[in-house]
């Protein structure tokens, strides 16, 4: 499946958020959305899923603009993963993840043995099996955001878009975050589309990059080209170091903010 | 809050106990009164139309006549309250939105009251009940709505202000009554009671009741996605706008048509789908029947206690509230606040 941007552009009344942002995902590739605090990178999301509507421009995919589309032809190929919140719900894991058949579901239908087996299989596959009875209002960050992403996979989506995923994570939780999307897509075929604070997530996960900035310049392509100092600089009004760190035998990208750029 | 634990086996016994109780309840409640009747004898009477048997006139005409129509509408409107309460609960994301915290209620007491006014048929006074019944829930909700959001906080303080809004219509609508007609008509009618029950005014309620229940019954996984934030539940592939206004729908006219048959009996909305949920959780596939049987089943019983515990009988009203208010503080302190 291929899912694109065009020209998209969206605003605030008066106030210009998106301007003519572009971009194109195809099977198994991973894109990185970077960007400041309040540069609109949710609004993005919001707007490329049709939550709300772009001012101009269009999301396609495999050609078709997706208004001209059923809803739930569309979610039965892409897969939203919220940012984690502790709400008053207490559904269990397992009843969470199933909410992700839905998609599959006539109106009036309950959930199937089947629908059940597959919500199982897929938890069992991001390993959370043992949260299956436990609360969702009892879970950490980093096990909901994990329940979430199993909830996604359940609609057995060929795009998963996901909002920080690895935000408010300790390190471990991002790394398992991080490696749960990377294997989805290098196993399944499944690509992604993922918001990020983090340059390096960035260079370390996707093929694809692309960095809204305040101007209204978009930088677009590939990650190791779009994440570097200069852009990042002119993004984010921060020095950086983007330095590479061997270690037995692999290197792994490592970004250093040094200081606030004049 | 605790989770019923152990074998398979232990979840069917419960729901089997569940779907009983409301049956049971009713069998038991039939024979209560200053004519006692025996579960056995009540059985045998309930089924001499089919039987043919002959039973003991004074018996008959108690429970056909009096009882039976009577226990039917509690059951009816307990079972509605009480999936009405639970669905808006899902639909607000709220544990305190019920018919009574969203103005619903007091909204179908004032059009029912204000069709009683001019001595309108009892279809009249349903239709008006859920006409103004819609208007308070569409003024709570576009009073509550943010940023495309109804806040916990904001519903509640929405509701209270619809609720007072129409609560000063009420008086109003007493206070031009006539005192020597409609008035006690009005007044008594407000306080809740079974009373008057009859086939004729079930007859009236009973399609409403029932299919509104009915369509919640059968969206009740998608309740649970609903109750999910605007964007989730969108991305869940379910056409959110029109599934709200289908559960918006149904809890109303059922709210609407149960006050206009026995006032505004208040509580069960709240109480009854907190129970349901400390038994079985959030997800509504369950909630949902449990909340319909429970509260049936809990309706009778308070019934048969306001008309048999004292000499007198006391309104329904009074009593849900003398018993819901302190088992609502119960369920609070118990679960720390109520969660969904």
């Amino acid at each position: 499946m291929n899912f694109a941007v065009e020209k998209g552009c969206f605003s605030y009344g008066a106030r210009e958020i998106l301007r003519e942002v572009a971009f194109s995902v195809g099977p198994g590739e991973i894109l990185s959305v970077l960007g400041p605090n309040g540069v609109g990178k949710t609004t993005l999301l919001r707007c490329m899923m049709g939550f709300l509507k772009w001012k101009s421009g269009r999301t396609l995919i495999d050609g078709r603009d997706i208004l001209d589309m059923k809803q739930s032809d569309i979610w039965k190929k892409i897969a939203y993963v919220p940012q984690s919140k502790i709400s008053v719900f207490s559904y269990t894991a397992l009843e969470m993840v199933l909410m992700g058949r839905t998609a599959h579901l006539r109106v009036f239908a309950l959930p199937t043995a089947e629908d059940r087996h597959i919500a199982e299989t897929v938890m069992e596959e991001v390993g959370i099996t043992s949260l299956r009875g436990k609360k969702c209002s009892q879970l950490s960050g980093g096990e909901l955001q994990m329940v979430l992403i199993a909830r996604a996979m359940t609609a057995r989506p060929l795009l998963l878009i996901l909002d920080e995923p690895e935000s408010n994570l300790d390190f471990k939780n991002q790394l398992i975050v991080l490696q749960t999307i990377r294997r989805m897509s290098a196993e399944s075929g499944i690509a992604a589309i993922v918001n990020t604070h983090y340059p390096a997530h960035a260079l370390q996960i996707s093929d694809k990059s692309l960095i809204l900035t305040k101007e209204g310049v978009n930088f677009y392509g590939p990650s190791k080209d779009i994440v570097s100092e200069d852009n990042m600089r002119s993004a984010f009004d921060v020095r950086v170091l983007i330095r590479d760190v061997l270690f037995e035998g692999r290197t792994h990208k490592s970004v250093i903010p040094v200081s606030v750029a004049g | 809050m605790p989770i019923p634990k152990g074998g398979a086996g232990t979840p069917r016994i419960l729901g089997a106990v569940i779907m009983a109780a409301p049956i049971v309840a009713a069998l038991v409640c039939i024979g209560i009164g200053r004519y006692s009747i025996s579960v056995r004898e009540t059985l045998y009477v309930l089924c001499s139309p089919f039987t043919g048997n002959e039973i003991d006139g004074t018996a008959g005409t108690v429970i056909f006549n009096v009882r039976l129509p009577r226990i039917l509408q509690a059951l009816l409107v307990g079972g509605g309250l009480a999936v009405a309460g639970a669905s808006f609960q899902a639909l607000f994301s709220n544990p305190l939105a019920t018919p009574d915290t969203l103005g619903v209620a007091t909204g179908a007491s004032f059009g029912a009251v204000l069709a009683l006014l001019f001595h309108s048929d009892a279809l009249t006074v349903q239709f008006s009940a859920m006409g103004f019944g819609f208007l308070a829930l569409f003024a709570t909700t576009f009073i509550s709505r943010q940023d495309g959001r109804n806040s916990v906080i904001m519903v509640v303080l929405a509701g209270i202000v619809v609720s007072a809004l129409f609560e000063a219509l009420l008086s109003l609508v007493q206070y031009v009554a006539n005192p020597e007609d409609t008035l006690p008509t009005i007044t008594y009618w407000l306080l809740g009671s079974m009373t008057k029950a009859s086939y004729m005014g079930l007859a009236s309620g009973l399609p409403l009741i029932v299919s509104g229940t009915l369509l919640i019954f059968l969206l009740r996984w998608r309740l649970n996605v609903l109750s999910l934030q605007e964007d989730e539940a969108k991305s869940m592939g379910i056409n959110v706008r029109n599934t709200r206004l289908a559960v918006m729908t149904a809890s109303t006219m059922v709210t609407a048509a149960s006050i206009s048959l026995c006032g505004q009996v208040g509580w069960i909305g709240l109480l009854v789908p907190h129970m349901s949920r400390m038994l079985y959780g959030s997800d509504n596939r369950l909630v949902i029947p449990a909340s319909i049987s429970l509260g049936g089943a809990m309706m009778v019983l308070i019934d048969t206690a306001a008309r048999s515990a004292m000499a007198a009988e006391i309104p329904v009203s009074i009593l849900t509230a003398l018993i819901g208010a302190p088992f609502f503080v119960f369920l609070l302190r118990k679960t720390r606040g109520a969660r969904l």
